[in-house]
């Protein structure tokens, strides 16, 4: 370039003004890079550190379900439960003399979001515990994290597909055999033949269809149709069309949520006529399909009219202390095993006589709590998920449960070698 | 030296001083989240090198980033390839080859305008999305998780501070070869026909050649970007291929002042900083407010907020962007 | 005809429908005032959440499909003249700003919503038996009055004076102007009607549906790739575009699964664009 810049008067000036802003673009550079690292730097100042609790500090339980999302709502009632819990635990003296205080992390109904979720509980706050997770898709993505990586007690607290078996993981939800062959046994009891299968396209429907398949083929059914359908389905009318096409005898349905209840009614008010089972209906998911819940059958480890005396007192405390989550406290949310969660760990703390996850992990394969919401429940030594007694439920249009039959105690079929 | 490596090899060599700091607190959560940074960081050079330096509106990055994230994440898993320099050979090799079919899709041949390719390039990532989240062989919605810890010579890599150097080394390559770009001649290149396609044509540059190489060179960084980001974090699903990625690496480059080149990288640190602390407390919120910033910068500070140095200036001897 | 052939003919008209419906708001802004509104999914969300809200304090869908246009059209009038009309001549910079609009909407309606997904029940939610087939009438209602409104538009566009003005401004503003009418106006209600429209589609769907925040934004690709399919300029090619989406998407849903034959289309709709970018209906700049 040739340098007028020197000789003209106007463009002396302007370079002048363009070094000035040079420089001051510099200055904002500069700034804007030691902002940032100011930023971080002082969220590690606020950042605490670990250790093992001093005596009688407050232990962090940690408390991971979906706040925003999808599974909003499930999230609303698991955050209720755990606080209710945790409040019934610290009122009569808390853990081995510790107070127990929640630690609550939102998994955003995204596995990418649990992610980060789990490893600010295990990795920042270090938790003592992990509870949480609503979808299978949260578990499998967070597991990783908390127990393997992390090192740290991680209960799920859902029904689910099952094959959970990694260290330091517990199930305190319903295998695929204590909600899945009661309800087919039912189905097949009644004189339906013929079953069409439709899911949500994950982990957690394709296995338990899978079983469906098996216990249906087993007893002598037949499968005339299994179809899967995305988690971000807008349109259920492909999948309802095709429903009410195959008019199977039975529908054994796990569309979950946000995709269920649209879907229901659709298969309904197309004028489809045969009983309709999942393992998802219950007081929390009726009110959201409608008239159309009428008849839905289920088995779920827990209904609002069950008659088991300490049941009903702890729901009654549980919707007076927390007008907020009044009414979602159900099974298809999750709340009975939350609530057991909790317990079972404390019990298995105690016996171990110590915080530890190596001890807890041992303590828990023998834990049990004769009294707890739904009935008795222990674990099953060696399958790390528990026996639990499961109830034959019948959805009503106005949102209610008939409980049909109580089932008493299953046990679970799950880890252990003498499984199928 | 120019100011742009000079600036450029000062953060290359801040970081590893201050970064003691970090890793004296314990803290592996944040540990793991300015690791992430530094990945988000190379998806920002590629979207910044993409369009702000050459002005291809490439709407949906997001797309190679997952793309390479999956094939990584794939072969780590299931076919346990987990050599750190194999993958992220496996991830540019991918890089390459979808960035090229895109691309020559996109810039042989006619002109096409600015806007269409942000449009095909969103409805890739929307595509993306939304075919992996009901491809089983993916993994479907549940993306893959448990992906396996990368080794070197076979030793696995396993503590968070060997992954933060991990991608802060690569991200530190990557800004260092863009520098180099854009203060050679084909950054001046580059430049001209982000500045006007017709007139860099009659000037005699193969526009057509530079865009496509320009746009295979993102692709590979935001692949590269993605294979670490399935390794160091262990987990990847479709939403690292989708809408909601793409738009966030077009947000810290409009933010952050498309073309000033750091711009970028410092709204992105900033903004995901914040993000980790609003994570605990009102996500939506934080999102809201980061909705809001946006809108205040298209409105106020069209050019980012890196411009606020430059308002008298820009009236007078530049001309305004298309 | 079985009633299986029967249903599926009925749904591939029943989609095409509601991608239309959807897309006639699209339209008139992206369509005919040529900006590339990215919050125009928001403006189906605010109308089916308009619905919505008229259900839970009045009792009344209905009340709300008839309210949702006009709350969302003032909507879109305050929006155009606070924001919109300052990006007219910056096409990047208002799909930038429309992007950030929409943002905000969507995780304002996020953090608003107790549950993540709400039933709005249709007006009418019974079906009729024709062949054997069980057809929801509201699907039958959704293509009665989307036909209906598209035809009354392309009439109102074409035949009347206001739409005579309407392509006017839009193809000569500044010829408009200095015939003394306010373009500024004229901007700004064209946009509402855009708005309006889009409204009312979201009201109408969401009995088919759940109002949750994603709604509007998860249709957007679609919506956009129609119009930009059909062509920019004019009002019959996003529909059409909307139809040549639907159509080919509703048949091959059929006999494959949903997700692969809208990836399908939308992928053919992508190359078929790079080699005539103006769309099937060319016109002009």
């Amino acid at each position: 370039m040739i340098r007028f810049s020197e000789s003209n008067p106007s463009i002396k000036k302007e370079k002048d003004k363009m070094n000035k802003t040079i420089r001051r673009k510099n200055l904002l550079k500069v700034s804007g890079i030691t902002v940032g690292v100011l930023a971080l730097s002082s969220t590690l100042l606020v950042a605490p550190s670990q250790a093992a609790p001093a005596t009688g500090s407050p232990i962090k339980v940690g408390v991971l379900t979906d706040m925003t999302g999808a599974f909003a709502i499930v999230g609303k009632s698991n955050k209720a439960v755990a606080q209710f819990t945790i409040d019934e635990i610290n009122k009569s003296g808390g853990v081995l003399g510790h107070k127990l205080v929640m630690d609550l992390a939102d998994g955003g109904s995204a596995p990418d979001v649990a992610t980060q979720a789990a490893s600010r509980l295990v990795n920042q706050d270090h938790v003592s515990m992990v509870v949480g997770g609503v979808a299978s898709f949260t578990r499998v993505a967070v597991r990783g994290v908390i127990a393997t990586r992390g090192k740290t007690l991680y209960v799920w607290p859902a029904s689910y597909e099952g094959n959970e078996c990694t260290n330091n993981v517990w199930n305190t939800g319903s295998a695929p055999n204590q909600q899945v062959d009661p309800t087919v046994k039912y189905l097949l009891a009644q004189g339906k033949k013929t079953f069409f299968l439709a899911g949500s396209d994950y982990l957690y429907p394709r296995n338990i269809l899978a079983r469906v398949r098996q216990d249906v083929l087993a007893g002598g059914g037949s499968i005339v149709g299994e179809e899967y359908v995305p988690l971000d389905m807008t349109d259920a009318s492909n999948l309802t069309s095709k429903v009410v096409a195959a008019n199977a005898d039975a529908l054994f349905e796990v569309v979950v949520l946000p995709g269920t209840a649209p879907f229901i009614k659709g298969v309904v008010d197309a004028g489809y006529k045969g009983t309709i089972a999942g393992t998802l209906f219950d007081e929390g998911i009726n009110p959201l399909i409608g008239t159309e819940a009428q008849g839905l059958i289920g088995v779920q480890d827990y209904y609002g009219p069950i008659k088991d005396a300490f049941s009903q007192s702890e729901v009654a405390k549980f919707n007076a202390q927390h007008p907020e989550a009044k009414g979602l406290f159900t099974s298809t949310f999750n709340a009975p095993a939350w609530y057991r969660s909790i317990y079972l760990w404390k019990a298995a703390v105690e016996k171990a006589g110590s915080f530890d996850t190596a001890k807890v992990n041992k303590a828990m394969d023998s834990v049990s709590l004769s009294k707890s919401i739904g009935g008795p429940v222990g674990f099953a030594p060696g399958t790390k998920h528990l026996k639990l007694s499961m109830y034959l439920g019948q959805s009503n249009g106005d949102g209610s449960e008939t409980v049909l039959k109580s089932l008493g105690q299953i046990s679970p079929y799950q880890c252990s070698a003498a499984t199928n | 030296m120019k100011r742009r490596m000079r600036i450029g090899i000062a953060v290359v060599c801040a970081v590893p001083i201050l970064s003691p700091l970090l890793f004296l607190s314990g803290n592996d959560y944040l540990i793991q989240a300015v690791t992430r940074i530094f990945i988000y960081g190379i998806l920002v050079l590629s979207v910044e090198m993409c369009w702000g330096q050459t002005g291809i509106f490439t709407f949906g990055q997001a797309a190679f980033f997952g793309f390479g994230g999956y094939f990584a994440g794939y072969m780590a898993k299931n076919e346990n390839i987990t050599d750190l320099g194999v993958l992220l050979l496996i991830a540019l090799v991918a890089g390459v080859i979808a960035g090229t079919l895109i691309a020559l899709f996109l810039f042989s041949g006619k002109r096409v305008g600015e806007l269409y390719v942000a449009l095909v390039t969103l409805a890739i990532s929307y595509v993306c999305e939304k075919l992996a989240n009901s491809w089983t062989f993916v993994g479907s919605g549940n993306g893959i998780p448990g992906i396996p810890f990368p080794t070197i010579f076979g030793k696995e890599i396993s503590s968070s501070i060997a992954l933060f150097f991990i991608a802060f080394g690569l991200f530190a390559v990557s800004m260092i070869i863009c520098i180099l770009i854009i203060d050679s001649q084909l950054g001046l290149a580059i430049n001209a026909v982000r500045d006007d396609e017709e007139r860099a044509e009659f000037f005699g540059y193969n526009r057509s050649l530079i865009q496509i190489i320009i746009f295979i060179f993102s692709a590979v960084l935001a692949s590269i970007a993605g294979a670490l980001f399935s390794l160091s974090e262990g987990f990847i699903s479709p939403s690292s291929l989708g809408l909601s990625l793409s738009t966030s690496a077009v947000l810290w480059v409009v933010l952050g002042g498309r073309g000033t080149f750091f711009g970028p990288m410092i709204a992105l640190t900033v903004l995901e900083s914040v993000n980790i602390e609003m994570q605990k407390v009102l996500p939506s919120l934080w999102q809201i407010l980061v909705g809001l910033l946006l809108l205040a910068t298209m409105i106020f500070l069209p050019k980012g907020l890196m411009s606020l140095s430059e308002k008298n200036w820009f009236g007078k001897l530049r001309r305004a962007h298309r | 005809m079985s009633p299986s052939v029967i249903r599926g003919i009925f749904d591939v008209f029943s989609l095409t429908s509601i991608l239309v419906l959807l897309v006639l708001g699209m339209a008139i802004i992206v369509g005919m005032m040529k900006v590339f509104n990215m919050c125009q999914g928001e403006f189906v969300l605010l109308g089916a959440g308009t619905a919505y809200l008229s259900y839970q304090y009045f009792g009344s869908v209905l009340l709300g499909i008839l309210l949702a246009p006009v709350v969302v059209g003032f909507f879109g009038l305050v929006l155009e003249r606070t924001v919109i009309h300052r990006f007219y001549a910056n096409p990047q910079g208002a799909l930038l700003a429309t992007f950030a609009i929409g943002l905000v909407i969507r995780e304002t309606v996020q953090t608003r919503m107790a549950a993540q997904s709400s039933l709005v029940p249709a007006p009418i939610s019974s079906s009729v038996n024709i062949g054997g087939a069980v057809l929801p009438i509201w699907r039958i209602v959704i293509m009665i009055v989307t036909l209906v409104l598209a035809l009354t538009i392309a009439l109102v566009l074409l035949k009347t004076s206001v739409g005579l003005k309407i392509r006017a401004t839009l193809d000569n503003p500044e010829l408009v102007a200095s015939s003394g009418i306010s373009t500024k106006w004229m901007y700004a209600w064209t946009y509402a009607l855009g708005a309006a429209l889009a409204g009312f589609a979201g009201a109408m769907i969401v009995p088919l549906q759940t109002l949750y925040p994603n709604l509007g934004y998860e249709n957007l690709i679609p919506m956009f790739i129609a119009v930009m399919i059909g062509g920019l300029g004019q009002f019959a090619g996003p529909i059409a575009g909307a139809a040549l989406i639907a159509i080919p998407g509703g048949v091959l849903s059929q006999f494959i699964n949903p997700v692969s034959s809208q990836i399908l289309v939308l992928c053919f709709a992508i190359v078929f664009m790079r080699f005539r970018p103006m769309g099937i209906f060319q016109r002009g700049r």
